[in-house]
């Protein structure tokens, strides 16, 4: 900062005396009091209005004093004989003021803030900073009005919160503090014409102080600073830190995995963003056809499933990060289907989001390359059993203490190894999403277990189905949770308009049943991360049935157990994907 | 002092109470505008504080209807809203002090204390 006391020794008028025991003070307090004071005598003015600055709670009688003495010389000027001696008096005050004048010059070009004063009819004053005029773009700022300003450079709804802005400064009911800490100026984003013409960003601070004269709030000092360069700094270093911690994060996410349970990730996520990627790219999105509302929210459905698949395989390999992702663009899509019409721009979000997914699976691909390069020097992997089952029995004890819900998996038996690896993965999806299932909705609370007469330690048995088609894998899931709640699968299938309420009264539970793997079916009360979005049980159906040509069977007790069977055909039909669905 | 303290957030209802409760103190609480308008009827407080973004009556138009029943209320807003427009308007429609969330304690007593002088 400039030493202002340094700088102000040009001149012995006793202004300038009071003014250097200021010079403690910030340098922005001490130019705008001095630029206060300069800018009335430039005016002429003659006895002094008694101003009030909010500025560092300044002791400003001994300011006044100077001044009081030239008004009381002023107005003994008809006592005084000699004319010459007054004239010289004069010169020399006008000499003073001159280079008091010359000097505020000084502090107003060296200050970073921009200085000038408003009148209650928020006219700037004729003395202002001279950097103004390039902040705004605009000459001859004196007795310009500060809205015509504001109305060129900012949005309207910023305008108009402005205009009410300036009133509160000028409206003596209102608290300066209060005023001030709503202030809607201190940071705005304006643009302006650059000397080129090319259209520029600029950032700007403005804060304002109240003058008082006799308690009354004659003007208003408003001080602008531009903070362009700082601000994008400011931003671009938030932005690059955000990016180190993510990655941080993202490596400190994975270490736990097998390299090749991620290469597997990465592909699955891949490949299933191709089909939203299909999907988003359909040249159905530029026509303006009527329905064009219903097929859009059938694009989305795709989208929606796709990306729960993801979900599910983050979850089971715990990759807390894609599964918050892919959560948070569940959401963006549920958003969009609850809206009452749907255009190609709506997905614009949606692609922006997708874009970011896979910039952060490139990440991640980058870093597993890293990690293998790591962990072979540190250790080798031993495989033992399957590894699915593994992973099952994790996912399972995660929820499981997410959830309060005590379980042990049993899986005697069942070997997905020999698989194919695209039924592998088909068999994995279907197990993420069972075993979510189950934790969430099937297995009761430890309490209520008790309370019905069950072990407190739920089961899950994962076996394969002896006597299956050959060429096939058959296996079955259950638990022994709850059973499947009939009476609100067939409550929810009415409500959701799957079936009307005559029709339902004819149809028998086992076929009620399958109304759990529509779309959107859920009768989950809430939405969890975990489940409750009525996706996954479409998912498992779309995985064996439609992508595998499978069969899947249900059975259930209430109050005692719901089992499902699979059974996957070792050959595929032709994938389904989009056009299909 | 009597207390009004409106937000629709039981936990931010009782951290406000929790932070300002003095012995003698008044305090009655609300959960949205209406219900605000009803106490004020009644319980005459001589400070609230007013949440903005509530179901039913948001905080701006709840600020008008108080200071219309008892034009000396000292309003508070304490809002979460970084929306500049929104506080300015608060503060033209009457509120006296504006408290932005998260607050902590120290804060929001300085705010009570500043809004009763």
């Amino acid at each position: 900062m400039l030493d202002w006391t340094r700088n102000l020794s040009l001149s012995r008028s006793p202004a300038v005396v009071s003014l250097k025991r200021f010079g403690a003070f910030g340098g922005l307090g001490l130019a705008a009091l001095v630029f206060l004071i300069l800018g009335f005598a430039a005016k002429g003015s003659v006895v002094w209005p008694l101003v009030g600055i909010g500025i560092a709670g300044l002791g400003l009688a001994a300011l006044m004093s100077p001044f009081a003495v030239i008004a009381e010389k002023e107005r003994g000027k008809a006592l005084v004989s000699s004319a010459q001696r007054e004239a010289a008096r004069m010169r020399e005050q006008n000499a003073i003021l001159q280079s008091s004048k010359n000097e505020s010059d000084q502090i107003l070009s060296a200050v970073r803030a921009h200085l000038m004063v408003i009148d209650a009819s928020y006219r700037i004053q004729s003395r202002y900073s001279t950097e103004l005029e390039n902040v705004f773009h605009q000459g001859a700022l004196g007795n310009e009005n500060l809205l015509n300003i504001f109305q060129r450079l900012l949005s309207e709804r910023l305008f108009k919160t402005s205009r009410d802005y300036l009133a509160l400064l000028f409206d003596s009911s209102k608290k300066e503090r209060t005023v001030a800490k709503v202030n809607p100026l201190d940071e705005v984003e304006v643009t302006v014409t650059n000397p080129d013409g090319s259209a520029g960003l600029r950032y700007l601070n403005f804060s304002f102080r109240r003058i008082l004269d006799a308690g009354q709030i004659v003007k208003v000092l408003v001080s602008v600073e531009d903070t362009t360069d700082r601000t994008i700094l400011e931003r671009q270093l938030r932005e690059s830190e955000q990016k180190k911690v993510k990655q941080f994060e993202l490596l400190l996410g994975i270490l736990h995995v097998e390299p090749t349970a991620l290469s597997g990730f990465v592909a699955l996520a891949n490949e299933q963003l191709a089909f939203v990627d299909e999907a988003l790219r359909a040249s159905d999105f530029s026509s303006a056809q009527s329905g064009q509302t219903a097929l859009l929210r059938q694009r989305l459905d795709i989208v929606m499933q796709r990306i729960h698949n993801i979900k599910g395989n983050a979850s089971l390999l715990r990759l807390e990060h894609f599964e918050r992702q892919a959560q948070e663009f569940e959401q963006r899509i549920m958003d969009l289907k609850h809206r009452a019409a749907l255009g190609g721009d709506d997905f614009l979000t949606v692609v922006i989001e997708l874009a970011e997914f896979r910039s952060d699976l490139d990440d991640l691909q980058t870093l597993r390359a890293k990690l293998v390069g790591i962990q072979k020097s540190v250790a080798t992997y031993e495989e033992s059993g399957d590894p699915l089952v593994q992973s099952v029995t994790e996912l399972a004890q995660t929820l499981s203490k997410k959830y309060g819900k005590p379980v042990k998996i049993d899986a005697d038996g069942f070997d997905s190894r020999k698989l194919p690896a695209e039924q592998r993965l088909v068999v994995k999806d279907v197990l993420i999403q069972l075993t979510r299932n189950s934790l969430v909705h099937g297995i009761e609370p430890r309490d209520e277990r008790r309370a019905s007469g069950k072990p407190t330690v739920a089961t899950i048995d994962l076996h394969p189905m002896i006597g299956s088609a050959p060429g096939s894998f058959a296996f079955t899931f259950r638990d022994d949770g709850r059973g499947l709640d009939m009476a609100k699968i067939r409550s929810r299938a009415i409500a959701s308009g799957l079936v009307d309420a005559k029709r339902a009264a004819g149809i028998s539970d086992s076929d009620m049943a399958g109304f759990i793997f529509a779309p959107g079916f859920s009768t989950a009360d809430t939405t969890s991360v975990d489940a409750g979005r009525g996706m996954g049980m479409n998912v498992v159906k779309q995985r064996v049935v439609d992508d595998c040509g499978g069969e899947i069977g249900i059975g259930s007790e209430p109050g005692l157990y719901c089992e499902f069977s699979f059974v996957v055909p070792m050959t595929p039909r032709v994938a389904s994907g989009v056009g299909s669905a | 002092m009597k207390l009004l303290i409106v937000d629709d957030s039981d936990m931010i209802r009782r951290a406000i109470k929790r932070t300002l409760e003095k012995p003698h103190d008044q305090i009655e609480m609300a959960s949205n505008g209406v219900e605000a308008l009803r106490v004020i009827e009644r319980f005459e407080p001589e400070a609230v504080t007013m949440d903005i973004s509530m179901p039913q009556m948001d905080g701006l138009t709840c600020i008008e209807g108080i200071l219309r029943i008892r034009p000396g209320t000292r309003i508070l807003v304490i809002s979460a809203l970084k929306d500049k427009p929104t506080a300015v308007e608060a503060v033209r429609r009457g509120a006296q002090g504006f408290l932005l969330k998260p607050f902590t304690a120290e804060a929001l007593s300085f705010e009570i204390s500043d809004l009763l002088v």
